[in-house]
């Protein structure tokens, strides 16, 4: 019989340990008050109501996460279960701006469509809390919650447009694929709480040696994580699911998903690979390493061959994921940092990108061939230039964000000595350049003689964000020193300690 | 120490060796005659009525899925109640929250149709 230990827990704890999860409340909160609107209201005002009470939270998650950052607030609450540090409130910001993107996307989109509007932004809203918490765990048990709830609100959101047969087909694929996932990671869960004795992040850290390299139950363990946590950041050979739930999703679930989970994923493959077991460094870099490489080429080769710009994305997605792991493989404060900084910047060119494809759908279905984007500098001279600056910055061209990205990722790549994997990513992303001009090369051919197949409707909406995302990605270039200053910071509780 | 396994695995080899044994011996003494009412799915002397491939209604599918979800969020209830005492206000505070939560997403199911039957 083991003695219950007492715990006090005071008031002020309390208060505290809620405030460092303040942006995780504040989403919370919107969620709740946005399902009870949704069943109160009459009918017509449900869904714009609702959208703006997810972006009222969304926007109040932001100025909370950014307060508590510039004042340094952060540190782990409920017995280290969840942290509030720099890292976590830098991914609570960008989760809240690519959530009020989303938002004002899916607004639109679902208008268009003629979907019901206010389900959709709630389901954002349950991701968004699940990215939130996948970002602040401090325990493998909350990485786990978090990975769950962000996965099934994914899940029914893309299976929304539950009539049409490619959107059915996205929700099995996805589900399928990814309850297979959730379950390699949870067993590599259960073994490295085998082999440690506890599930907290840092005391993984600290009872993990370079010693216990031999132990099978934590090799074991590092592999079936790596494996979940490869299909979750769609990391080849673990992508083959991307392309074809990417392309049958609904197109802002698509934007939405394309950036924010992998960021997400991102964050739980540094919380508990470079965090949590830095010490096995050498054990899973094999790992992730053969995947980084797999990843940029098969990413970048399939994406050539695409005739829909949705699957173009995906495998350009998979290539991305193929860059960024080489960052994490740096590790060390360059590398984190660099990560951080390309996931900033990676999340505005390429929801960018999807928002523009976006505006191409309208009641009879989705645009998304190639085909669909002829003239579209002509038709609407703004979105065709923001496509452009997005095509320019996801193939890396200065002074875009992209280029910023890659410079990072790829010095500190070298500098911590994956001279290797550098020159294939500089090599793969060459390749990339080919596709990502075919896009450039249909945006600015002279109009069709033959009527579009799309023409636009009330766009009012997609077209802010497209603008927003587009200055972020032309800002975020010159002021990539202050970016990485904050990635810096995001950084630091990482490599506390070691 | 593996050596400590030593009768398990005996053990277990002894049930293969019982049960293969059984089931040749049947296989082989048992005497075989195969006619038609043998043959029926279901043997004890019930003539099916209709075939067995036909459609049924998986109505109470969503009725199920709800109850489990509700069961599981359910079993929670009891660690909380075991260490009540602990946990003081602060506890009946967060168990509230936590109904709350769940009060939310039931009257979302009730209202949006979940709960009927046709």
């Amino acid at each position: 019989m083991i003695a219950a230990a007492q715990v006090t827990y005071t008031a002020a704890q309390a208060w505290s340990d809620l405030a460092q999860i303040g942006p995780i409340v504040a989403v919370t909160v919107a969620l709740l008050v946005a399902v009870v609107v949704d069943l109160l209201l009459p009918r017509g005002l449900r869904g714009p109501v609702v959208t703006v009470i997810a972006i009222v939270g969304l926007v109040s998650a932001l100025a909370i996460a950014a307060y508590r950052l510039v004042n340094g607030y952060g540190g782990p609450a409920y017995f280290r279960f969840v942290s509030g540090d720099a890292f976590a409130l830098f991914f609570e910001m960008l989760f809240a701006l690519i959530g009020v993107l989303a938002v004002i996307v899916s607004s639109s989109y679902v208008r268009r469509r003629g979907l019901y509007e206010a389900e959709l932004q709630v389901l954002t809203l349950a991701a968004i809390v699940g990215m939130m918490s996948l970002a602040a765990a401090g325990s493998l048990v909350t990485v786990f919650l978090g990975l769950e709830l962000l996965s099934i609100a994914l899940y029914v959101s893309c299976g929304y447009n539950r009539i049409e047969l490619p959107s059915q087909e996205s929700a099995a694929k996805y589900l399928i694929i990814g309850g297979f996932a959730s379950a390699f990671v949870l067993y590599g869960m259960a073994l490295i709480y085998g082999a440690t004795g506890t599930t907290v992040l840092s005391d993984i850290a600290t009872r993990v040696t370079s010693d216990s390299a031999g132990n099978p139950l934590l090799l074991l363990g590092v592999l079936l994580m790596g494996v979940g946590f490869a299909f979750k950041v769609s990391a080849a050979p673990f992508h083959m699911w991307t392309p074809d739930v990417y392309q049958g999703a609904p197109l802002p679930v698509t934007a939405f998903m394309s950036v924010a989970t992998k960021a997400a994923a991102f964050a739980m493959i540094l919380r508990v690979f470079n965090y949590g077991l830095g010490h096995l460094g050498p054990e899973w870099q094999v790992l992730l390493a053969f995947t980084a490489a797999a990843s940029m080429v098969v990413g970048n080769l399939m994406a050539i061959v695409q005739a829909s710009l949705k699957r173009m994305l995906a495998y350009s997605g998979v290539a991305h994921a193929g860059y960024i792991l080489v960052g994490v493989l740096a590790g060390g404060r360059a590398g984190v940092a660099a990560v951080l900084f390309y996931l900033f910047g990676y999340v505005f060119m390429n929801f960018g990108a999807f928002a523009v494809v976006s505006t191409l759908s309208g009641p009879a279905g989705d645009g998304d061939l190639y085909e669909d984007l002829n003239g579209l500098a002509y038709r609407n001279p703004t979105l065709g230039v923001l496509m452009s600056v997005f095509m320019l910055s996801l193939a890396g061209f200065p002074p875009m964000v992209g280029f910023f990205g890659k410079v990072f990722l790829f010095t500190a790549g070298i500098s911590a000595g994956w001279t290797w994997l550098v020159v294939l990513a500089v090599l793969t992303s060459v390749v990339s350049v080919y596709y990502y001009f075919r896009v450039l090369f249909h945006v600015w051919s002279p109009l069709p003689e033959a009527p579009v197949r799309f023409a636009f409707g009330p766009v009012r909406g997609p077209v802010t964000v497209v603008l927003l995302a587009g200055v972020f990605a032309v800002a975020l270039g010159p002021l990539s020193g202050f970016l990485l200053q904050v990635g810096l910071n995001g950084a630091a509780p990482l490599l506390s300690g070691r | 120490m593996l050596s400590d396994y030593a009768p398990l695995a005996i053990y277990a080899v002894i049930v293969l060796a019982v049960v293969g044994l059984m089931l040749t011996l049947s296989f082989v003494l048992a005497p075989v005659k195969r006619y038609r009412s043998k043959l029926l799915p279901y043997e004890s002397g019930i003539v099916p009525t209709d075939p067995a491939r036909k459609r049924m209604s998986v109505r109470f599918y969503l009725t199920a899925m709800l109850f489990i979800i509700f069961d599981v969020e359910a079993v929670f209830f009891y660690p909380w109640a075991v260490i009540l005492h602990q946990l003081r206000w602060y506890g009946v505070i967060e168990m509230f929250v936590f109904m709350l939560i769940l009060l939310v997403a039931l009257a979302h199911i009730w209202r949006k149709g979940g709960l009927e039957w046709e």
